[in-house]
């Protein structure tokens, strides 16, 4: 399979007053378009780090990342921002829904930065909730949902402008492990039936394993990359 | 449009503050409304008045007396069209708080001489056939239950009758409609001149100043002066000075109208500049995580700054769309109770442009903050 992320290279400073701490180390990667790979490591070892460098949130020290041909470490501030509206989809631990919108306002956010109608818009809105299975709490706020609907709420809203990579950060940290299987079989469902590839950040080795691939960081390096069981 | 419903969400993120804060703001466009419909009811009753109706009275005093030989001699100068007497008349109805502003004017002349008179013919000939007749303001009228053939006692403030006593007995002979664009008789009492001028015990054949109308309006300050020249050193020297003088002098009495409500409003815009602009700010912060998130979809660093510019214009704007309607709603009812007419004119104009100033001061810095927010340090409660 042809490679949608390459890292090559990548270092990561981050300054904390007068010093500043090396987060990632020369680090490459490449990870195949369709692929559903599990980043896991120790609190501090710079998952979070690596997946915001892909999912263009923030830019490397040094070296390069390439995502679906584009080298989007180089792309200005507001290209950054139409990119990742067009190509990614995040999904976080806490959800991230606006407090104030109902459940389809929140899904229709990354569609107000298209030029999609009202009508497309609505129409995508009730394709990306009934996928999730949350066509009937369309109208209800994130503080009348379980936490288990937020986050499909959040899937739903990372799918609806149908992306090319979906970024998840833990996607199940907050859930207990009847839900937390609920939203990683949903996560395959969209790798292997929609061919989403996802990058998903996870502590939880049963998590993990819902994924293709598996990669463990430490300290700043990739120490393993394994095909999961 | 589309982004209406986040702008609209976000505005209401903290009803309860959300709530205060608009009270707040609405409460200073209400008392701005307010002061500027009487700064604008003032301008718009002194641009009313005539340039070419002069007001002639004694020199010493607005309440000295004129000699009515003086009548023939104003009549005389080259320029004047019409001239009457008037007599403030003044007076109470049953209670001393019963106020009834009156006149006793000579009927033909006033009407010859107040070019803004819409009594109509019939009334003034009325009011001439009856010596105790008064033209009655229907606003009076309702306000006192008064009606046609009603005799009534007024309590002169000034005059006393030939019987030692200030009531004089009056007929109300006709009811005009009150007329606002009158400035001094078109909501007065009128009785005749004659009535009593000859009824009273002092100042007889006198009187309180003269209105006189000239052929043209500018030539009015000439005509003034020609007027105060001939009586000059004479026992009764006059002023005389346009009706817009006058009413520029009565405000100026009471200070500097437009300084007075400017200093209020600006005291008050201050203390809401920094009240709001720190609920703003406040509001910033909390909602740190919620703009990263916005920019984390992709939306620009530029199109969140526009959406919390847009938040802070639309939610000024409402705020003051309820201060000044509250305001606009609340003009007859002041007009009820003072008896002054507020004016919205560029009222409401002025108060959206400010709302907006408001706005773009209160919202611009958590706005640029917003601009500047790093999404990865905000997502990480940096």
């Amino acid at each position: 399979m042809d490679a949608l992320i390459s890292l090559k290279n990548v270092v990561k400073l981050y300054r904390r007053g007068k010093q500043s701490v090396e987060v990632l180390h020369n680090l490459s990667l490449e990870i195949s378009s369709g692929e559903f790979l599990a980043l896991m490591g120790p609190s501090g070892s710079g998952k979070t780090t690596l997946l915001n460098l892909i999912g263009g949130l923030d830019r490397p020290t040094q070296g390069e990342v390439w995502v679906g041909g584009v080298r989007i470490d180089k792309l200005s501030g507001s290209k950054l921002a139409a990119w990742r509206s067009r190509h990614v989809g995040f999904v976080f631990q806490f959800y991230n829904l606006m407090p104030m919108l109902s459940a389809e306002r929140n899904v229709e956010l990354p569609l107000l930065l298209t030029s999609l109608s009202t009508a497309q818009r609505k129409s995508n809105v009730s394709a990306a909730l009934e996928l999730v299975g949350l066509s009937d709490r369309r109208k209800h706020k994130p503080s009348e949902l379980s936490g288990g609907q937020q986050q499909r709420v959040a899937i739903a809203r990372a799918l609806v402008a149908d992306p090319t990579l979906l970024i998840c950060d833990e996607p199940t940290g907050d859930l207990d492990r009847e839900t937390a299987e609920e939203i990683l079989n949903l996560l395959q469902l969209l790798n292997r039936g929609h061919g989403k590839t996802i990058v998903m950040v996870t502590h939880d080795p049963k998590a993990a394993g819902f994924a293709a691939r598996r990669a463990d960081l430490d300290k700043g390096a990739l120490v393993t990359a394994s095909v999961a069981a | 449009m589309k982004f209406f419903p986040l702008v609209w969400a976000g505005m209401w993120r903290k009803r309860g503050r959300a709530i205060l804060t608009l009270l707040s703001i609405a409460n200073a466009f209400l008392l701005f409304g307010l002061l500027q419909g009487f700064r604008a009811g003032l301008d718009s009753t002194i641009s009313e008045t005539h340039a070419d109706v002069l007001i002639t009275a004694s020199r010493i005093s607005q309440v000295e007396p004129l000699p009515m030989a003086q009548l023939a001699q104003i009549r005389a100068v080259p320029g004047v069209r019409a001239v009457t007497p008037v007599v403030l008349f003044h007076g109470t109805y049953q209670t001393p708080t019963q106020f009834v502003r009156s006149f006793a004017v000579d009927p033909d002349a006033l009407a010859r001489a107040n070019p803004q008179s819409t009594i109509p013919a019939a009334q003034i000939a009325a009011l001439k056939r009856t010596r105790t007749g008064a033209l009655v303001p229907s606003t009076v009228a309702t306000q006192y239950g008064w009606k046609i053939g009603d005799r009534l006692p007024l309590k002169s403030l000034y005059w006393s009758n030939r019987d030692g006593t200030p009531i004089w007995p009056i007929d109300v002979v006709a009811i005009y409609p009150t007329n606002a664009d009158d400035l001094f008789f078109g909501s007065a009492v009128l009785v005749n001149f004659d009535y009593v001028d000859q009824g009273r015990s002092v100042a007889n054949g006198t009187s309180s100043v003269f209105l006189v109308r000239v052929n043209d309006p500018s030539k009015a300050a000439k005509v003034a002066a020609a007027i105060d020249k001939r009586f000059a050193n004479s026992p009764h020297e006059t002023k005389t000075a346009s009706e817009r003088q006058l009413a520029l002098d009565s405000i100026k009495q009471i200070g500097d109208v437009g300084l007075i409500v400017s200093a209020i409003m600006g005291a008050v815009f201050f203390a809401l500049l920094l009240s709001v602009g720190a609920v703003m700010m406040q509001s910033f912060r909390e909602r740190s995580h919620e703009l990263a998130i916005l920019k984390t979809l992709g939306f620009t660093d530029g199109g969140v700054l526009s959406l919390l510019l847009t938040e802070s214009l639309l939610f000024s704007v409402t705020s003051a769309a309820v201060g000044l309607g509250v305001a606009t709603a609340l003009f007859p009812l002041v007009k009820r109770f003072i008896g002054f007419e507020l004016r919205a004119g560029p009222v409401l104009l002025v108060g959206f442009l400010f709302a907006a100033l408001l706005a773009l001061a209160t919202g611009i810095a958590p706005a640029i903050r917003a601009q500047r927010l790093q999404i990865v340090d905000a997502l990480a409660g940096r």
